[in-house]
């Protein structure tokens, strides 16, 4: 049976768990030899039956770690690199910034070495956010690296003019904030086909007017109130509530021209 | 409204954040910037961006690189390396915090051996100086080699496995003793071999390939 995870929730003080399927999956496979774990390692198609996913495989690698099972260990660590490595591919793509290849590796790389020092001083229980949601943890560490790397080079990213020509889909703000919606609620599937598309284009956004879009459209902030305490696109951004307003007409207009140039 | 600052890391807020929903909301944010005012704006920022990246990519995305799904990248060669000299620091309790081993400078202790000492290692672990000398410039695909062979030359060579196997993931170097070569083009990265390949063409007798694919697992 798979060790309990030990990092602890900070609001409740409850232990962050793993979801029921990786533990049975990680159950099974603790009783499974290093050849059969290392082939079974390989397999990236979430389909095949014998395909181990990526919170299952992190636990299996830090439990050879503490048990100084090092060949185990180090049959488990490339395919789970490898994994990560081809989500980088997709979710850093060479096209995002100008070094996105030297940031894929940053961020392999602090992956690598918090598998070596898990456990150390700094470092305590850092996985166990990987054990629970493998995707959301590395989503997280990912954005850091990306928003570091973009902060110290300040790239602020203009729409390119190829995107006019990529077929992007008609969209105006009313459409965008109710495809919003529905990404957090898990929505409908014309939503779930529209929104990626969507996203790409607020993303490519000049800084502030992604700042104000994502702000009111997607979040849900107002975009100022006459409420001092109350959190708003305004406060969050430091400018007056008719800035905000100003930057999200010009976002408009910039995603309507690509209805436009449709 | 109360606020309270707490010796939570930036990188654990967020982290809680990412794991709490898919695509935060306002409310989300709202709180975790109550709990952690000392992060506020950073926490802020963080959310923009996970809230536009979280509705474009699936948590459980799985991505297929292209090529043969058990051979790995330089990328994923080098954080190997990076990942083995790190843990054998640890093992050795030299791991001060702080100081990372960001760097993937391996010491090539088979670089450092004279020609007498090469070839004798070289029949010890099974081969000749062919065979090895493609060890030593990390010619082969270091997952290819069994774990057994890895501590074969470990012991033969009287290193720990750790620093063996950061060598082995570290960088491909060019040969060492083809260093005079007039060359027509730029020097070009060469794709490893795979334990097998290497085993079968470096001049080795019938008995010795098989002594050393006997290794694999």
């Amino acid at each position: 049976m798979a060790s309990p995870l030990r990092k602890k929730k900070e609001d409740t003080g409850e232990l962050y768990t793993r979801p029921p399927h990786i533990e049975r999956k990680i159950d099974a496979a603790l009783g499974q030899d290093r050849t059969t774990l290392r082939a079974r390692a390989w397999i990236t198609a979430p389909g095949h039956p014998d395909f181990l996913p990526r919170e299952c495989l992190l636990h299996l690698i830090r439990d050879a770690i503490r048990r100084d099972d090092q060949p185990l260990a180090r049959a488990l660590v490339p395919p789970l690199v490898k994994r990560c490595e081809a989500n980088l591919h997709k979710t850093v793509p060479d096209g995002r910034m100008r070094n996105a290849e030297a940031v894929r590796e940053q961020i392999l790389s602090a992956f690598g070495l918090m598998l070596a020092e898990d456990g150390m001083e700094g470092h305590e229980d850092e996985l166990d956010y990987f054990e629970c949601s493998f995707g959301r943890a590395f989503r997280a560490l990912r954005i850091d690296y990306v928003r570091r790397e973009i902060s110290d080079r300040a790239e602020l990213v203009d729409l390119p003019e190829a995107f006019d020509e990529e077929g992007e889909p008609a969209f105006d703000d009313e459409e965008l904030g109710r495809l919003s919606s529905a990404a957090r609620m898990n929505g409908g599937q014309e939503a779930q086909v529209d929104l990626p598309r969507v996203l790409k284009a607020v993303s490519k956004l000049p800084h502030e007017e992604k700042r104000a879009i994502v702000l009111c459209r997607i979040l849900g902030y107002r975009d100022e109130s006459p409420d001092p305490n109350e959190r708003t696109a305004a406060t969050i951004c430091n400018v007056k509530g008719r800035t905000i307003r100003y930057r999200l007409s010009r976002a408009d207009k910039r995603l309507k021209r690509l209805k436009e140039g449709l | 409204m109360i606020e309270t600052t707490t010796n939570v890391s930036l990188r654990d807020a967020m982290y809680a954040l990412s794991l709490s929903k898919k695509v935060p909301d306002a409310e989300l944010v709202d709180d975790f910037a109550r709990r952690y005012p000392q992060y506020a704006g950073a926490l802020t920022d963080f959310a923009i961006e996970l809230a536009v990246d979280g509705s474009m990519h699936d948590d459980e995305d799985e991505f297929e690189l292209p090529g043969e799904p058990e051979r790995i990248s330089p990328v994923v060669s080098r954080v190997m390396s990076i990942f083995e000299n790190r843990l054998f620091e640890v093992r050795e309790g030299r791991a001060a915090k702080g100081a990372r081993a960001s760097s993937i400078d391996v010491e090539n202790r088979l670089a450092t051996l004279d020609r007498e000492r090469f070839r004798k290692l070289a029949t010890r672990v099974g081969g000749n100086t062919v065979f090895l000398s493609k060890l030593r410039d990390r010619q082969i695909d270091p997952v290819t080699i069994p774990d057994r062979y890895c501590s074969h030359v470990a012991d033969e060579m009287g290193d720990p496995l750790d620093l063996v196997m950061a060598h082995l993931y570290a960088p491909p170097q060019k040969p060492v003793a083809r260093q005079f070569y007039k060359a027509d083009r730029k020097p070009a990265a060469i794709g490893r071999q795979t334990f097998e390949e290497a085993v079968r063409g470096s001049g080795l007798s019938n008995e010795q390939q098989i002594w050393l694919l006997a290794f694999r697992d």
